[in-house]
């Protein structure tokens, strides 16, 4: 039943085989038995206390998991120096004491053995998948010798906006290396993964009601949850309050889940929408048309007709002034140009959802209402031309008023924080200069818009940094440095980063296991992680309450690592200093006193630990303008460090209705705020807008632009050639790709429905394998048109026919012994998905395309 | 409809071949014992020799069979724990207990047999204490499958039944399968008067098997019958140990350990007369032989069979 | 009768299927990676689009009438007084009889060494820059990193090659009132956990308000893990 050939790390040998009933009959063992060790027969403990937190009783102390984007405020129950167990933080109203499965594989991440210990230095100078980068271990000092001479060298030629610095995840640390690192030392380029995350999500409720951001969702109180590609009994977002919540909500509320593939999501709702990949807008468009014709909407929201008939007719042009509206703009100019013929019929046959069902879900949604969630994901929006997807889903929130109201959609409790302090005094002339350079992602060019908070440029564009840096368009670069990121396997299309990786001349990553970007590495510097080993702290929330969580040290580590966003960035600082450049240093030293001790760093520990006192002093701090005003007040550091995490005030609703900050002041279904922003990027470009949607690849034109509609599904391939839409889906093991290597994820992989353990298969229709003639559990050759992975086949019933399903998060070649089949061979267990999705965007946004169906693939025996 | 269940467990067969050979051995030790007491006290020494033959026979094979499935266990030497702690409802705990007084008891009594003596009362009564001892032995082989709940292929009364006409049917067929090679590398195979004697003495033993052998066939069909026809746990128990065990089921453990021997048994029945003395050897060798093959293989199918996985009937 | 019986009731509606129990289980009792001594049925039924997914999560049933304990030779699978069903690891002669008596394949057995890394896991993937398990036992002191030294107060923390494990519904937990690992991980409230002689219990409550199902009712071995409402 699995393709493994090497044994996970902590345990091996007589693994179970699958009880597999119906489907066939159990199969032996055939691994090899272990030799070696004595039995362990109550093993007692060693270590001897030295401070509390070594204490041989144990002792909870407050972290965070950054597992996924919940961002959760957890404990670790650290006992004899050793972190030996996770739960949720009792302090935190946000999970209320809970957690999902993902915090207690982080027990397996921190110990891996396969981390890197020391800074190691590449020796081959031969770059490419193919080549061993034969790293030799070095010390710290030498490491940051090692670059700080290649960015001095930077400096020397006056070419300092050729250094990038690439962030993949991140704490609220980041500004330090990200944002200070890069414009002090005169670069532009700050890279984040956002793109690759939810831009696109957030695109819908940014022109529909001007707020850019994750929306919060009143579960306990709602009576409809419409979840558009969302999982969040899996992932994305609030994991654990979402699984504590959903036996009321199911009690009390109706669920419908709109997904390709029964998702856990869809496994306990009401109904299933198993759209077609990348028609998530038919659907939504359709709906709405629904709740209009049904006189469904909200007329406290929206307002109403004035002489009180309905006149939104399938098919009948209504005109403006008919219809008088409170909190919302343009719903008659979006029925005109978009709404009037899109009924549940046509929609049946563009997005394969039954028109009855579309017509139930919709009524129903709508009579809940307004208590009532229409939630958004990357699912149904990270796809090509999926920010109207994105418009579309969110904007029915609009409809029927359950957006910012008791058992609806809300926006967020503000958490205040502190930042880096102003460093244009630290800014040279060169740094000045060349940090007004482009950026090499090339955001808010005419075919990339980006239009993050209306701005064209405004977001970035991580995926096609891959080629700008290819194409060294605008410019070439010579120097990265990149932390927390693997887009050599998180990025579609890995091919081009590896390609882009093998040309960089100089790289360095920060990291805590080898990955597929450090295969490429000159100089890579082992990091501490997250939860367990480092200072920072996060913004998020959940179950309408915000929070801050502090990451805290809660063990020592095992070996020798460093903070990335602050110890790092101190210690390049001293080093470039040291080379002659010390304006990072004496900012650093300068402007990060610690605010409790009031002492100036002395040293990277003393600077990464000041720094996040005092970017969150306004937490603790009692003297901070901010102390007090939006929740907790908590008594000083000690008192923040005990109880790690600081709640706001609960969400109050109703605040944000007639403060929408859209050009209209609205909740938008012609969106003025998206027409300025579309007039402005081309106007930047002396064009008209329809030009920019067709350099951008949408079909609309003219004032449909402007309005939530129905974009057709783009994809790779040949229907002929291709004849299955490859779609991909989260796993609620993944620690966003991280976990593969933790044994414990692989033995419970067959808690994503349809997946099974040790395996990483692909998902088939039944009927699918039928007419191809392939078989449950052999071997398949998936190929798009720009790549092919091998993995195992599953046939299930739980995936729509004419598509095929694959989790994102394996296929690791570099990650390990237990993510990759042979390491040094770098032959992955399963695939990367990425390696066949093609590097596809929804450009308004600037995000990557990961879902949507984006790839037509064949399936082959292999 | 499709159903599909995945529930992964820790992989069987948990008792493997050494488990089936001990049930084999052990049966078949029994069986010789039994043979050795029964005809020394019915016939009083008139079967000196074959009962010399059996009664070494015990000891060997039911300390083989205890040697196996020791070898099986994860920590063997703790079996003595039995002794200590009483535990009857455990058929396993019967064997640990009575199984090494048995071996030590059918060695002893072995020794007995060494001299030349055709009675000896001090034998005999050893017998008769070991007899009883035989029957506990026996009836936890018997018991040991078939008190298992959790297994219904096991979990029938012919089980028990199939399993003590095992020992009796074994038993005799290897004591005179040795016998015969003693007999052979005696020399007294040549000598047709001594065969004359040796088959006519035979004949109860041979008629007792017969009817063992359809006994033994009778109550295997009736097993059958109960699996095939019962509830739907037992047809599914019957059809995955079918799937994988069923021909070495059906082919050796039927067709040649009893479909076989009793055509044989009963050709040999019919034709009874001297001249036939020489393939009536030939006959009770090649029997014999089969009825062993037989008795190892329907133990190992059934052994085997019995730990399939089953379906996992979800009911709510 | 038991002084007390210890249950777990789970309430299938409230279930996920996360499998936060199975992993949290791993983890407190020091469990090798391919045992699951808290596990899960995985059901997929129907046809597209109509089907049904559930996720039953199984473990020892801590059977009043307990198959195991009665087919074990030494007395090593025994019931206590709160109703647990225990294996005495030191009385364990590995016969395996528990495991071939149990119909719910809960219980496993220590063929091989727990925890050993294959020989070929003894190099580190990047020679002198990664470490190897050794290196890290020997850096924690421990045979696992995250070892829990507290599982060794009632049995031994890791069983040796030799003797059967199972669930025992963390009586090292029960010892200081706290409750299964399982049920503190469960973020669905899905495990209600207490004595079922107690009337005002958690389980006792739930029971009376939902009919319970057991698996296998037919095997008469009275489960007291019970199970309401559906996934």
């Amino acid at each position: 039943m699995t393709t493994s050939t090497k044994s996970p790390i902590w345990e091996s040998v007589n693994r179970p085989s699958t009880r597999r009933t119906f489907l066939k009959a159990a199969g032996g063992t055939g691994l090899l038995a272990a030799m070696g060790g004595g039995p362990l027969l109550n093993y007692m403990a060693v270590a001897a206390p030295t401070d509390d937190r070594n204490a041989t009783a144990g002792k909870w102390v407050a972290s965070t998991c950054q597992g996924c984007t919940t961002w959760c405020p957890v404990q670790v129950h650290v006992r004899d120096g050793r972190a030996i167990s996770v739960r949720g933080n009792p302090h935190s109203k946000a999970n209320h004491g809970e957690i999902c499965p993902r915090p207690h594989l982080a027990l397996q991440q921190v110990y891996d053995p396969d981390r890197i210990k020391v800074p190691m230095k590449r020796t081959n100078p031969k770059k490419g998948r193919a080549e061993d980068p034969k790293f030799v271990p070095i010390s710290w000092d030498e490491a940051m010798g090692l670059i700080a001479d290649k960015m001095m060298e930077l400096r020397a030629t006056d070419e300092t906006h050729k250094f990038v610095l690439f962030r993949g995840r991140y704490s609220y640390m980041r500004d330090i290396i990200y944002s200070a690192v890069p414009k002090i030392f005169g670069s532009p380029n700050g890279i984040s993964h956002s793109a690759i995350c939810a831009e696109a999500e957030k695109f819908g409720p940014y022109y529909t009601e001007g707020y850019w951001d994750y929306r919060d969702y009143d579960l306990e109180n709602t009576r409809y949850v419409l979840c558009w590609g969302a999982d969040p009994l899996s992932s994305n977002r609030q994991v654990p309050h979402a699984i504590s919540a959903w036996s009321k909500v199911r009690d009390q509320a109706q669920i419908a889940v709109v997904d390709p593939r029964l998702s856990s999501t869809a496994a306990k709702a009401d109904e299933w929408l198993p759209v077609l990949p990348g028609e998530d807008g038919a659907l939504a468009v359709a709906m709405a048309h629904v709740i209009l014709v049904e006189g469904l909407w909200s007329r406290k929201f929206v307002g109403d007709f004035t002489e009180g008939q309905n006149l939104f007719v399938p098919g009948a042009t209504v005109d403006e002034l008919a219809f008088e509206e409170i909190h919302t703009s343009g719903v008659v100019r979006w029925w005109n140009l978009e709404l009037k013929d899109r009924t549940p019929e046509w929609a049946a046959e563009q997005c394969g959802i039954p028109a009855e069902q579309i017509r139930r879900v919709a009524i129903g949604f709508a009579k809940a209402a307004p208590r009532a969630i229409s939630w958004l994901s990357p699912g149904a929006s990270m796809q090509a031309r999926g920010g109207y997807a994105a418009m579309a889903t969110h904007a029915l929130n609009g409809l029927v008023g359950s957006t910012d109201h008791l058992g609806g959609v809300v926006q967020k409790t503000k958490v205040p924080a502190d930042t880096v302090p102003d460093f244009a005094a630290y800014q040279d002339e060169m740094s000045k200069k060349n940090s007004k350079q482009k950026k090499i992602d090339q955001r808010g060019t005419l075919a990339f818009p980006s239009l993050k908070k209306g701005k064209s440029g405004g977001g970035v564009v991580t995926n096609n940094a891959a080629d700008a840096m290819l194409n060294e368009d605008p410019y070439e670069i010579k120097v990265a440095i990149a932390y927390w990121a693997n887009f050599a396997f998180s990025c579609s299309g890995t091919d081009r980063w590896e390609q882009a990786l093998t040309k960089l001349p100089f790289f360095a990553h920060i990291t805590t296991h080898a990955s597929e970007m450090t295969h490429f590495a000159d100089v890579v510097l082992p990091a501490a992680h997250h939860m367990f080993e480092k200072w920072g702290f996060v913004k998020s929330k959940q179950n309408l309450y915000g929070y801050a969580s502090l990451n805290e040290r809660v063990v020592q580590p095992m070996w020798d690592v460093r903070q990335d966003e602050t110890e790092i960035p101190w210690m390049l600082a001293e080093k470039l200093a040291e080379k002659g450049f010390d304006n990072l240093h004496r900012y650093f030293k300068e402007q990060f006193t610690d605010p409790e001790t009031g002492k100036t760093p002395t040293n990277s520990e003393e600077f990464a630990l000041g720094a996040v006192k005092k970017f969150t002093r306004s937490h603790w701090d009692a003297t901070h303008g901010d102390y007090g005003k939006y929740g907790d007040k908590l008594k000083g550091w000690a008192d923040y460090v005990e109880k790690g995490v600081w709640n706001s005030h609960r969400f109050k609703v109703g605040g944000v209705l007639g403060h929408f900050k859209t050009e209209t002041g609205k909740f938008e279904f012609y969106s003025e705020t998206l027409k300025k922003a579309l007039a402005g990027h081309a106007e930047k470009h002396a064009t008209t807008v329809d030009e920019v949607l067709k350099a951008t690849n949408y079909t609309a034109r003219g004032e449909l632009a402007y309005v939530p509609h129905f974009e057709p599904a783009l994809r790779w391939g040949d229907e002929k050639e291709y004849p299955l839409i490859f779609f991909e889906h989260r796993s609620r093991l993944n620690r966003e790709g991280r976990s593969a290597n933790c044994s414990w994820y692989q033995a419970h992989k067959n808690a994503d429905p349809g997946d099974e353990n040790w395996d990483d298969v692909l998902k088939m229709n039944p009927v699918d394998a039928a007419k191809l003639g392939l078989n449950n559990g052999e071997m398949v050759k998936v190929t798009s048109p720009i790549g092919s992975i091998t993995v195992n086949l599953k046939l299930w019933e739980g995936v729509r026919p004419g598509t095929v399903a694959k989790c994102y998060g394996q296929g690791h070649w570099a990650y390990g012994r237990v993510a990759a089949l042979d390491f040094q061979k770098r032959i992955p267990r399963g695939g990367n998905n990425n390696v066949i999705l093609p590097p596809e965007y929804d450009r308004l946004s600037g995000s990557t395309a990961r879902h949507g169906g984006v790839a037509r693939v064949k399936i082959e025996r292999a | 409809m499709n159903t599909e269940i995945i529930y992964e467990i820790q992989s069987g067969p948990y008792w493997d071949w050494r488990v089936a050979l001990d049930l084999f051995l052990g049966g078949a030790g029994i069986g010789a014992l039994l043979f050795a007491v029964l005809l020394d006290e019915r016939f009083k020494g008139k079967y000196q020799r074959i009962c010399r033959t059996a009664a070494w026979l015990a000891p060997l094979l039911v300390g083989a069979g205890l040697l196996l499935v020791m070898l099986k266990m994860g920590r063997p030497f703790h079996l003595f724990l039995a002794y200590t702690n009483f535990n009857p409802t455990s058929p396993l705990w019967w064997g640990g207990v009575f199984q090494p007084l048995l071996l030590v008891g059918a060695f002893v009594y072995a020794l007995m047999w060494r001299g030349d003596q055709a009675q000896d009362s001090a034998r005999t009564w050893l017998g008769r204490l070991l007899a009883p001892l035989a029957v506990i032995v026996g009836a936890y082989h018997g018991m040991l499958l078939s008190v298992i709940v959790a297994r219904p292929l096991w979990n029938t009364g012919p089980t028990v039944v199939a399993a003590m006409l095992g020992f009796v049917s074994t038993g005799i067929a290897v004591v005179m399968l040795v016998h015969l090679i003693r007999m052979k590398m005696a020399g007294r195979l040549a000598d047709e008067a001594h065969v004359a004697q040796f088959l006519d003495n035979m004949r109860v033993v041979r008629n007792t098997l017969f009817v063992v052998l359809l006994l033994q066939l009778g109550t295997f069909f009736l097993w059958w019958l109960s699996l095939n026809f019962g509830a739907l746990q037992d047809q599914q128990a019957l059809a995955a140990a079918n799937e994988i065990c069923g021909p070495m089921f059906w082919w050796l453990g039927i067709v040649v350990g009893l479909v076989l021997p009793i055509a044989l048994g009963a050709f040999a029945v019919w034709r009874g007369e001297a001249s036939y003395r020489r393939l009536q050897i030939g006959v009770i060798g090649l029997t014999s032989f089969m009825i062993l093959l037989g008795g190892f293989f329907f133990r190992l199918a059934v052994l085997v069979g019995g730990q399939q996985d089953l379906p996992v009937n979800i009911t709510f | 009768m038991a002084k007390k019986q210890y249950s777990m009731v789970i309430d299938l509606h409230a279930c996920v299927g996360c499998t936060a129990c199975d992993i949290a289980c791993k983890r407190e009792n020091n469990v090798p990676a391919e045992f699951a001594w808290s596990n899960h049925i995985i059901q997929t039924e129907g046809t597209f689009p109509d089907v049904k997914y559930r996720h039953i999560p199984t473990m020892c049933n801590h059977c009043t009438d307990a198959p195991c304990v009665a087919n074990c030779p030494t007395t090593a699978m025994h019931k206590t007084e709160d109703g647990l069903t225990m294996l005495d690891a030191e009385k364990c002669i590995g016969c395996r009889a528990c495991q071939l008596a149990c119909p719910y394949g809960v219980i496993y057995f220590n063929e091989h060494e727990p925890h050993q890394p294959l020989p070929t896991d003894k190099e580190a993937v990047i020679p002198g820059c990664t470490a190897t398990i050794e290196e890290v036992r020997e850096k924690t002191g421990t045979p696992l990193p995250y070892y829990n030294p507290a599982r060794a107060e009632t049995i031994p923390g890791i069983r040796p090659k030799g003797v059967a494990e199972k669930c025992t519904l963390c009586d090292h937990r029960l010892a200081k009132g706290d409750v299964p690992a399982c049920v503190e991980a469960c973020p669905a409230g899905a495990r209600i956990f207490g004595d079922l002689n107690d009337p005002q219990s958690a389980p006792r409550k739930a029971l009376n308000k939902h009919a319970p199902s057991v698996l296998r009712p037919e095997k008469g071995t009275q489960p007291n893990v019970l199970y309401i409402r559906d996934f």
